[in-house]
């Protein structure tokens, strides 16, 4: 039973993936059913964050070693994301065709299931809102995905490139994954930078990784930037039948959506980014050490929802191990849930002073002597006058 | 003026621009035209492609470096 009841867990985000599409198929008031639905895990997320008594740990082993997790069943689940997000996507463009047809209103009574015809303006946004925030939490199996090899990375990058963002996978592991906690990853969000700047910085600097990296790589093999080799172009190609299907459905509207739902689904990601790793400084050339990542305590909600992303700490020390292998170790702790913290990051301020406590507890405990020189630093140039460590730049 | 803030203009104009000239040319009216919505969707991904060098050619490194 305990063995069940690891593994279902992880279907907390597929499921709320899939009361979005069934919103958007039968229409009306339900396409906000995906707004609706992260609202909801942010209300749930806080409380289940702050209540110690429905904590979890790991997926763990029992008591013979042996994993919890069962492989073929959420290695299944991943891949069958791809479907899901697709179908997503369609019924987003069935919705902007209606839209942007003036399809007529009433309902439709399909295999005893009530559709909605017909979406007003409104709707048309809820529904973009829902579907864009939807794909973008699934952003995570990609990223699960990226860290594997052959078929199922290209996986990863055809289920990133339904939100026209394929370059992640190579930044990630290639750039991310060797470089944070210093500006050689864009990925992670220096003190006082605010999640809008951070999207735009870490958005365009990870696209800019495999940008250049492409371009070091052909130019030593000898083949021109402008070629189908160049996996920096294939991947923006790997989004050609999304911007199809939506110009081809509706036209301009089409496009408008389309374009809207791709910065949702992006800015999300962006939140991880910066939720993971905001304000923690590595000197370059020194290891990746557990302190480089915020682990975000042991709230159900987001460790269920986020297949275990938030035991930062040993997925970086640990980077191609599946998420049901993760352990804690120890690392620094935000104590509060992606969800409950996305709330935070929202309005700038709020964030500032959720996370300056625990940046300077980690500046006095965990920082090394570097570490805590460079600090003193940022903590100026944020603005930040009342940390314990300030020192103006030289 | 910061090099981020000129590359967002660059872009925004240069987009703005490619989408008045198909608008002008009227592609919006041939879109569910597959064959049309192809070519189309193609300049949209080029488009897509200019905009993102574009950004990285104006705000270049110092955009992404940390002041200390």
């Amino acid at each position: 039973m305990h063995k069940f009841l690891v593994n279902i867990r992880y279907f907390e985000t597929p499921s709320l993936i899939f009361l979005t599409l069934v919103g958007l198929v039968i229409g009306g008031p339900w396409v906000w059913t995906g707004v609706v639905l992260l609202v909801a895990s942010m209300i749930v997320d806080w409380a289940t964050s702050a209540m110690k008594s429905v904590q979890c740990g790991p997926a763990g082993r029992d008591e013979n070693g042996d994993l919890y997790g069962i492989d073929g069943l959420l290695k299944v689940m991943m891949w069958a994301q791809y479907p899901v997000f697709v179908m997503l996507q369609l019924a987003l463009v069935w919705r902007v065709y209606e839209f942007a047809t003036g399809a007529s209103f009433g309902p439709n009574e399909i295999l005893g299931v009530t559709i909605n015809h017909g979406v007003t303006g409104w709707q048309m946004f809820g529904a973009t809102v829902s579907a864009g925030i939807y794909m973008g939490l699934g952003i995570m199996f990609g990223h699960e995905l990226a860290h594997t090899k052959g078929p199922t990375f290209v996986l990863a990058r055809w289920m990133m490139a339904l939100s026209g963002i394929a370059h992640f996978c190579y930044a990630h592991v290639y750039n991310h994954h060797l470089e944070l906690g210093c500006e050689d990853d864009p990925a992670t969000s220096p003190r006082g930078r605010n999640i809008y700047k951070h999207y735009l910085l870490s958005h365009f600097g990870q696209s800019r990784f495999l940008y250049v990296m492409e371009k070091q790589r052909l130019s030593k093999l000898g083949i021109p930037f402008i070629s189908w080799q160049n996996r920096w172009i294939r991947g923006y190609a790997m989004s050609l039948p999304t911007i199809f299907l939506f110009w081809f459905a509706a036209g301009w509207i089409g496009l408008g959506v389309m374009v809207g739902s791709w910065v949702i689904s992006a800015f999300e990601l962006e939140v991880l980014n910066y939720l993971e790793h905001y304000g923690l400084i590595r000197e370059k050339g020194q290891p990746i050490d557990y302190h480089h990542s915020w682990d975000v305590g042991n709230s159900p909600f987001t460790q269920w929802g986020f297949i275990e992303i938030g035991r930062q700490a040993d997925h970086h020390d640990r980077g191609e191990t599946h998420f049901w292998e993760l352990e804690d170790c120890g690392a620094p702790d935000t104590q509060y849930g992606y969800y409950a913290m996305l709330a935070l990051l929202l309005v700038p301020p709020l964030w500032e002073r959720f996370i300056k406590p625990r940046l300077a507890e980690w500046d006095e405990t965990r920082a090394s002597e570097g570490e805590r020189k460079i600090a003193a630093k940022m903590n100026y140039n944020a603005g930040w006058y009342d940390m314990p460590l300030c020192e103006k730049p030289e | 003026m910061s090099k981020v803030q000129l590359a967002l203009l660059a872009i925004a104009v240069f987009t703005g621009a490619i989408g008045y000239i198909l608008y002008i040319l009227g592609v919006g009216d041939h879109h569910f035209n597959p064959l049309w919505a192809l070519g189309t969707s193609i300049v949209f991904l080029v488009v897509l492609l200019i905009d993102v060098w574009m950004f990285f050619a104006i705000s270049g490194e110092e955009a992404y470096r940390w002041k200390i």
